[in-house]
């Protein structure tokens, strides 16, 4: 097994492969800017310049690509508020809040800083996990999975601290969205009204990028003033300070990162659920949760920590047993399949030297782009504090690429439109729109999960242990919430009456 | 605008709320309706869906009349400086806990009608020439007329402006990527 991970460095570090790595980093960094024009985009648009080469040139453009893109998507959630993939939108919850305080300067070293930490756990959860993980991904069947989802929509539901309620419905309309097109069972169209273009669903892209990024681009027309605001000092300083949080609140990016390796390894639940429970555990076990959502370094370094980690672990049950876990990761097989591998078990064995590869060019590639993003880090900085009607022309065209670039349809900018509206009514009266995004993201998943749950095992898969304890969880987390909210509420009650007392 | 002229009253809120929870409720209730025309395995899912998602709704209306019916907390006096209780918006309940959110509440509350009306003004603007004539010709338009009215730029910030944002797409989406852009109904400029 050692002769594998040497070979696997060994061939990575070829100058072919580092060649091609570097172009694809350097595409990856590019196009991760953009929101909307993702990881997914950018390697089906480069896939067919793969063929012919060799397996690890391959995934030394492509993956090194893909791991990029999730760093640099992080940059935008930081600055604009736009996350620039819907698995970056946890970022936007703390990172933008501190660069409005004017630390964007901080949360970009900490967001980087974590997603290389996050990124390395990833990977050597990936290492780690080669020799085991047939076993424990074949023990995750249908139901499992479909108790995964419940759990994670509760679970983001019990984020939006006395807004539950409204957290579990904006989660089920988020389902409901999920749920427009063609029905894959019947081939009926729901919820499509004679509309043409709702029968293909509604793109994800689209509506994470009107949520997050349409309010931002409201706000700043409607205060013309910077992102950063007039208080802000003009100073960028900080982006040291984020890099030495990262390593001062290891804990916290540790647990974030293992949680994205281990949600990632999900098929189709992956990154979009993993970062939401990454940052409510750490807002759990935080000293502060009530610096959450207001900038607080732990929320930002939770979902840092967890973006790329989830790429390490969204590869092992592709290698293992050729199951993508994600539209990156089902290209990544395309490129599997055009390079002559099979996922399974020769990749375990035969060509376990491949795999080791993939493990290190996730490691190479996100040193690689930390190194390359730092000298950035401060001009990117300076765009927060200039004024937002400045701006506001570039962002706005910024959505509407994002959002059309994906399937090139005007349908898609009509629904990131209507998203950004549902974003600002959303925050015009306090309703949380992280459930309604992972609704939206889980609601296709959670349907067929059931639907195979009920079809091959009926009612008794209710009965399966990791089913009981997943629900056990589930009720755990509503319980805990609703005893968290209580609680709160009376300490507010009796600060309240002690403020008019005194 | 005066801070008293904010719309962020609780009496506001909670008018907006009303409107949001029927707005769901009827959206739930549809959603149940539509559903009963589909075959079985089609409709199951939708089926729960909707009628968890209205009995929350329901559970969300009955909060919202126990609030109303109940009496209203002992006002806390306001403290010289600002703050949740001062001139300033009035934040409501479970604000605390949104941060970053609380800003954009506040100036969404605090805008006043010229200002919505204003800014509404410009993103149908940018919109309707989007449709109409495509990205080619809306992006410069919008940008020279946007920066010139709103941000008192100077011509050649204008300028500059377009060429870098049309540079970076051109380079961007139709060198590297080969992808289309929006064209419009009426493109003026050939794909």
């Amino acid at each position: 097994m050692l002769d594998a991970v040497l070979s696997g460095l060994l061939q990575v570090l070829s100058p072919d492969s580092m060649m091609l790595m570097m172009i694809g980093i350097f595409i990856g960094f590019v196009v991760g800017v953009l929101p909307g024009i993702g990881g997914p985009v950018a390697m089906a648009l480069m896939l067919p310049f793969t063929f012919g080469m060799p397996p690890i040139h391959v995934f030394a453009f492509l993956l090194g690509m893909k791991v990029v893109t999730s760093t640099t998507g992080d940059i935008t959630a930081v600055l604009f508020g736009i996350p620039g993939e819907a698995t970056s939108a946890a970022t936007v919850l703390d990172g933008h809040p501190m660069a409005r305080k004017g630390q964007a300067g901080r949360a970009l070293g900490a967001v980087l800083m974590s997603s290389l930490v996050g990124a390395i756990i990833g990977a050597l959860a990936l290492g780690l996990s080669i020799p085991v993980i047939r076993p424990i991904v074949l023990a995750f069947g249908p139901p499992e999975f479909f108790m995964l989802t419940v759990v994670g929509l509760i679970f983001i539901a019990s984020l939006s601290r006395g807004q539950m309620l409204r957290g579990l419905i904006m989660g089920c309309l988020g389902l409901l969205i999920a749920l427009v097109g063609i029905d894959p069972q019947a081939g009926v169209p729901r919820y499509a009204f004679g509309q043409l273009e709702l029968w293909d669903g509604i793109g994800i892209v689209p509506v994470v990028i009107g949520l997050f990024g349409g309010p931002e681009i409201l706000q700043l027309m409607l205060s013309k003033e910077s992102i950063a605001g007039k208080s802000a000092s003009r100073k960028i300083v900080g982006v040291g300070q984020g890099i030495l949080d990262t390593f001062r609140y290891w804990k916290t990016v540790a647990v974030a990162g293992l949680i994205g390796a281990g949600i990632g390894v999900i098929p189709g639940v992956g990154g979009s659920v993993a970062q939401f429970i990454a940052y409510g555990h750490a807002k759990q076990t935080s000293k502060h949760p009530e610096e959450f959502g207001k900038g607080s370094i732990d929320g930002l370094l939770a979902a840092g920590g967890n973006n790329n980690a989830k790429d390490g672990g969204a590869l092992i049950p592709m290698i293992a047993i050729g199951l993508p876990g994600s539209v990156s990761t089902a290209i990544l097989l395309n490129a599997f399949l055009i390079s002559g591998l099979n996922p399974g078990p020769e990749m375990l064995t035969t060509h376990l030297d491949v795999t080791f590869s993939m493990v290190w060019i996730t490691i190479i590639a996100n040193i690689i782009v930390v190194i390359l993003a730092l000298p950035l880090l401060k001009p990117l900085a300076r765009l927060t504090f200039t004024e937002g009607p400045i701006l506001v022309p570039f962002l706005l065209i910024l959505v509407v690429l994002g959002a059309y670039a994906e399937n090139n349809r005007m349908f898609d900018i009509w629904v990131m439109a209507t998203s950004a509206f549902v974003g600002v009514v959303c925050l015009r009266w306090n309703w949380p729109r992280a459930p309604l995004l992972l609704g939206a993201v889980l609601g296709d998943l959670c349907e067929r999960y059931l639907f195979l749950s009920s079809s091959l095992y009926g009612w008794s898969w209710i009965q399966r242990p990791l089913v009981i304890v997943l629900a056990i969880a589930a009720v755990a987390i509503l319980f805990k919430t609703g005893w968290d909210v209580r609680k709160h509420a009376r300490d507010r009650q009796a600060a309240s009456l002690k403020e008019v007392r005194s | 605008m005066s801070a008293k002229s904010v719309a962020g009253s609780p009496r506001t809120v909670a008018y907006g709320d009303w409107i949001i929870t029927f707005g769901l409720i009827a959206i739930m209730a549809g959603a149940y309706t539509l559903s009963l025309k589909w075959p079985a395995n089609a409709a199951f899912f939708p089926r729960l869906l909707s009628a968890v998602g209205l009995i929350l709704c329901l559970l969300n209306l009955g909060a919202l009349i126990w609030q109303t019916l109940s009496p209203a907390p002992a006002a806390v006096p306001a403290r010289a400086g600002g703050g949740h209780g001062s001139d300033d918006v009035q934040l409501v309940e479970g604000d605390e806990d949104q941060g970053n959110e609380d800003e954009f509440h506040k100036i969404f509350t605090r805008a006043d009608k010229r200002m919505w009306g204003s800014v509404v003004s410009w993103i149908v603007f940018f919109f309707v020439g989007l449709y109409t004539v495509g990205l080619l010709v809306t992006l410069p338009v919008f940008t020279v007329l946007y920066l010139r009215i709103v941000a008192k730029a100077s011509w050649l910030v204008c300028l500059l402006y377009v060429l870098g944002t049309a540079g970076l797409i051109y380079l961007l989406f139709d060198l590297l990527l080969h992808l289309p852009l929006p064209e419009g109904v009426f493109p003026i400029l050939g794909s």
